[in-house]
């Protein structure tokens, strides 16, 4: 099926590719990407801005929904790049780039979306610990499935809160990194997540 | 020799019934409450509990100003019945649970009025503060059980400033500085002698 959208796009003319080759990102799989990184980095910087605000702020009560909603927006499109990845080729690493380096590449994406991953259901346990569902946005509300575990909503805020830490160190190296393909190896691993 | 038994006999209910007489408070059953109000933004009320808290008291009829009653509270189980305001009220900014993770009460005195009324008097800790306190004492009622038992119920209301126990709620609003508790308390008579030493109410 892929294969199918990939030709057509070459057929067409197309530098932009809908799915995945051995050397390309399709745009599918570089919107899931810079979704995610923009929504995760957003969601930490809103988080620890909103537990700070006083009771009085205007912001108290909306800026913990735009959290939640967008919260889920987030695991949703993790699972649906997560999905998209099995169906897809991913772009093998650059053959100029050391063994080394492609396996610590390789472990701290899988970390970084295992970090989110437990991070969203943390935060939807938080919200949920006492049989309340969570209200994304006003469209839909998620069920409380587990309620009956004493004080969760303490355990679960702290796994939210030291994880989403651990979370922004392996971003900031995945950043740094980047940076150094880019200024300092000079190759394309970076300008490859714009399409290149 | 009948005469005698009866004599004893006699005696030994005399001697128990001037005794002072030791009630567990039914926690387990949960025949009793701790619960609070705060008002919100001088608008409505806000009302919750701790679910996790275990004491016993021990009263006499004819010498009530003996009564004595000791508490601890679990207070990381404050319930208002949304987890989300339960984390941040066992939080640092308000009951630092973690670092103060017991609230008290010990009696220190129970003065009670004609009409069955009373002052309990005693010492509250919370937050890791000591203030004395007065809890307004009404008995419901006393009485056997239907299995076996023997119980006694009051309740009692207090309130206090939050702030008194060095927990900062000035960002709550005005409204909102002075906690209503009612304590609703049924105890359980037993005889301390059946149980274990380090259990003994005091």
């Amino acid at each position: 099926m892929l294969n199918h959208f990939v030709s057509i796009d070459r057929n067409s003319g197309d530098n932009m590719l809908v799915g995945n080759t051995q050397t390309h990102y399709g745009w599918i799989s570089i919107t899931f990407h810079w979704s995610v990184a923009i929504l995760t980095i957003a969601l930490f910087f809103l988080g620890i801005w909103m537990v700070e605000l006083d009771y009085y702020d205007n912001w108290y009560q909306q800026a913990p929904w735009w959290h939640k909603g967008l919260g889920v927006m987030t695991l949703i499109l993790l699972i649906m790049r997560w999905v998209w990845s099995l169906f897809g080729a991913s772009p093998s690493a650059l053959s100029s780039i050391s063994a080394w380096q492609q396996k610590a590449a390789h472990w701290v994406h899988s970390l970084m979306n295992l970090l989110i991953l437990i991070i969203c259901v943390s935060g939807y346990l938080i919200v949920t610990a006492k049989g309340k569902g969570l209200a994304v946005f006003d469209w839909f509300t998620i069920p409380s499935l587990v309620s009956n575990v004493a004080n969760l909503e303490d355990l679960a805020g702290d796994v939210h809160y030291y994880l989403a830490y651990l979370l922004m160190a392996l971003v900031l190296l995945h950043i740094l990194a980047a940076l150094l393909h880019h200024f300092v190896y000079k190759d394309k691993t970076l300008k490859r997540m714009f399409g290149q | 020799m009948k005469k005698g038994l009866l004599g004893f006999l006699i005696l030994l209910l005399s001697s128990v019934s001037a005794q002072a007489e030791y009630y567990q408070i039914d926690t387990k059953g949960a025949h009793a409450f701790i619960e609070f109000r705060i008002q919100h933004l001088g608008f409505s009320w806000m009302s919750g509990r701790f679910n996790t808290f275990n004491g016993h008291y021990s009263y006499d009829e004819n010498n009530p100003a003996k009564a004595r009653v000791e508490v601890d509270i679990d207070v990381a189980s404050i319930d208002t019945n949304h987890a989300e305001r339960d984390k941040h009220l066992r939080g640092e900014k308000f009951l630092d649970t973690d670092a103060f993770p017991k609230a008290s009460f010990i009696s220190t005195s129970f003065d009670q009025k004609d009409d069955g009324t009373a002052v309990l008097t005693g010492d509250f800790t919370l937050h890791g503060v000591t203030k004395s306190i007065d809890i307004n004492v009404e008995p419901v009622g006393h009485g056997n059980d239907p299995w076996g038992g023997y119980r006694r119920g009051f309740v009692g209301t207090t309130q206090f400033t939050i702030a008194d126990y060095g927990i900062d709620v000035a960002k709550l609003g005005p409204s909102s500085q002075i906690i209503f508790l009612t304590l609703s308390i049924e105890g359980i008579r037993r005889s301390i002698t059946d149980e274990p030493e380090a259990d003994k109410p005091f």
